[in-house]
């Protein structure tokens, strides 16, 4: 028997995660090589990094329990009984990914210059130290806190904490909009946006009152070191803590009744705009999707960046880079409706042949695309560089980008499926 | 040394409103083996999960040689084995490569270890397809790698949930005899079944879901 490793088991390929993965990165890191080749000075790729580590600061605090939780090892975690320390690694190297990446894009809004990549060498690797200190910082900060959510969540979810809290709000009149044990994430989530942005802000400041780029570092390094302390600290009883919060978020999640004062999830007869054979299986893909990933609020946050960039100008490169990466990133959650938990192969069989899976999908990336055409028309009253045509030509791309990923999943799971048992 | 593994006044809710599990107190002695009955959604799996650390109870504890099981997951998991039966397995590896990792991961695995692998394989009649990759298996070859994970390594404390679920009668012969024999040995056994003969051969004590406190 060969011998096995146990990484190739917890950390296993998943091949439409990794295609998502790659093609959102690469359309990211474009972005960020044409904002850096569009940037005239070395202040100016500063001020981007800023702008860039407000994005990645919402980012981690609102995507986290979404993307790491609950773990789909979570049986191999328990079977193979990791102790605390190998389970932080395990945790923390599932991050290192995107940590990387977003550091990565850094890296070239800095060094990509159309000046010369080793124009003011000094003060561009100190800007790029800035925004990848405050990157890594902010993820372990956010990744810590959302690790020991569990105790706490579970307490408002099913404790004495969540029952007073509904009752105080029924005594008011007032209904919960969403499950009580998710108001520790949502309260994290706000705490951890406000305070990463106020430290970029405040090391805006430091650099310039203390007229010394070198301040600008500290509150990414306050950031980093409190990460690491926390995480350092937990190491030894991670285990107890991770596997708290994967049961609390496995349990919010899958317990449609945590939902019931919450989000009403959507109906058959409100899909009017999908072809009757397909509409049942459409409905059916979101009903479920809608549980897993609160698309339209992340959408919502990349219209508003949409329309910042707008504003500010930085060149119709970084907008089309902006605008490719929305519709990839919203056509490329396909991967989750290709997952075996939400499409058993037997199942999505009996309910329509390979083919029509494809219109399912393309039906699913669908429901966004009038709102990016509203969001363009928004944009057409104060920018003069959105016109019809310009709405037009990015109706058609968002068309073409979804049904081309509604082709590429399909052949991914029902058609690879078919041509290896048939 | 097997040691009591004690349920102090558990209860388990998902959200505000009704209880699945109230106030549930018991020890499950070590030598023993404790059959959970009652109807689809009673509590039997909640019961299960919150004995095997995948589900946390609202209120109450449970302990293991005196320790707070919830609070010591890594210490309490080195003598547990279980398997529950919608628990999904990595497509992409063997029986073989999975129990040799799981034996690996709990520092178990030694030179004598192939043999005891092929063993339990055999006990489970896993026969030679064993070596295709677990995503090719049919639901009652999943089951048998189900069960040889849990029971790799021989654990202290074995918990499943309706292990007999699409076995064929002869593997579900094979597997009561096998866990009559690790009880004689001091090993605990909870388990679930809807199967009575399964609880009449195999068990010494019996508890009835719901349980409302």
């Amino acid at each position: 028997m060969s011998e096995v490793n146990l990484n190739a088991f917890l950390h296993a390929k998943n091949r439409s995660k990794s295609i998502l993965f790659g093609v959102v990165g690469v359309v990211y890191l474009y972005l960020c090589f044409t904002m850096g080749w569009n940037l005239s000075s070395t202040g100016e790729r500063l001020v981007y990094i800023r702008y860039l580590n407000f994005v990645i600061t919402g980012f981690f605090a609102f995507i986290i329990p979404h993307v790491f939780f609950p773990d789909s090892n979570r049986y191999l975690l328990q079977t193979f009984n990791l102790n605390g320390t190998a389970q932080l690694h395990y945790f923390l190297r599932k991050a290192f990914p995107v940590i990387a990446l977003l550091s990565a894009g850094i890296l070239l809004l800095v060094f990509v210059d159309s000046r010369g990549m080793a124009t003011d060498l000094p003060v561009k690797a100190l800007s790029a130290v800035i925004g990848i200190v405050f990157v890594t910082g902010i993820a372990l900060v956010s990744l810590y806190h959302y690790a020991e959510i569990g105790k706490k969540s579970q307490e408002w979810q099913e404790g004495n904490k969540g029952e007073a809290f509904i009752n105080s709000l029924k005594q008011v009149g007032a209904a919960p909009s969403v499950p009580a044990g998710s108001l520790p994430s949502l309260l994290t989530t706000t705490l951890l946006a406000i305070i990463g942005m106020m430290l970029i802000v405040s090391g805006a400041y430091l650099g310039a009152v203390a007229g010394s780029l070198w301040a600008e570092l500290i509150p990414g390094g306050i950031l980093f070191l409190y990460g690491a302390v926390r995480f350092g600290r937990a190491a030894g009883m991670f285990d107890a803590l991770f596997y708290r919060t994967n049961a609390f978020y496995q349990e919010l999640f899958l317990n449609p009744k945590a939902f019931k004062d919450g989000r009403e999830p959507i109906k058959v007869d409100a899909l009017y705009w999908v072809p009757s054979p397909l509409k049942n299986a459409t409905w059916f893909s979101l009903l479920q999707l809608d549980r897993k990933l609160p698309l339209g609020r992340i959408l919502i946050v990349a219209h508003l960046i949409l329309w910042t960039l707008f504003y500010s100008q930085p060149g119709m490169a970084v907008i089309h880079a902006w605008l490719l990466l929305m519709i990839l990133g919203k056509c490329m959650v396909l991967y989750v409706l290709i997952s075996k938990p939400f499409a058993p192969l037997m199942f999505q069989y009996r309910l329509l042949p390979p083919s029509g899976w494809i219109g399912v999908r393309f039906f699913v990336n669908f429901r966004w695309i009038p709102l990016m055409a509203l969001s363009l028309w928004i944009v057409s009253w104060f920018s003069e560089a959105v016109n019809l045509s310009f709405i037009g030509k990015w109706f058609l791309i968002d068309v073409g980008i979804s049904l081309l990923t509604a082709i590429l999943f399909t052949f991914m799971h029902e058609y690879r499926f078919k041509s290896a048992y048939a | 040394m097997p040691e009591q593994l004690v349920a102090h006044n558990v209860s388990k809710r998902y959200h505000l409103g009704s209880w699945i599990i109230r106030e549930f107190s018991h020890t499950f002695m070590p030598g023993t083996a404790t059959g959970l009955i009652g109807v689809n959604g009673s509590g039997k799996t909640t019961m299960l999960r919150m004995l095997t650390t995948v589900a946390f109870p609202t209120s109450g504890s449970i302990t293991y040689a005196g320790k707070d099981i919830h609070k010591y997951p890594h210490s309490y998991l080195k003598h547990t084995g279980f398997a529950f039966d919608s628990t999904e397995l990595p497509q992409f590896s063997n029986t073989n490569e999975l129990l040799e990792a799981i034996l690996r991961s709990r520092g178990k695995w030694d030179a004598e270890s192939p043999k005891l692998i092929s063993e339990m394989l055999a006990m489970l009649n896993l026969d030679e397809r064993r070596e295709n990759l677990i995503g090719t298996y049919s639901s009652g070859m999943m089951q048998k790698t189900l069960l040889a994970a849990c029971l790799i390594g021989n654990p202290e404390l074995i918990i499943l949930d309706e292990p007999f679920r699409a076995l064929d009668v002869d593997t579900r012969a094979l597997l009561i005899d096998y866990l009559m024999q690790r009880k004689k040995n001091g090993t605990t056994i909870i388990i679930s079944s809807h199967l009575p003969e399964v609880i009449e051969t195999l068990c010494d004590e019996v508890i009835s879901f719901p349980i409302s406190g």
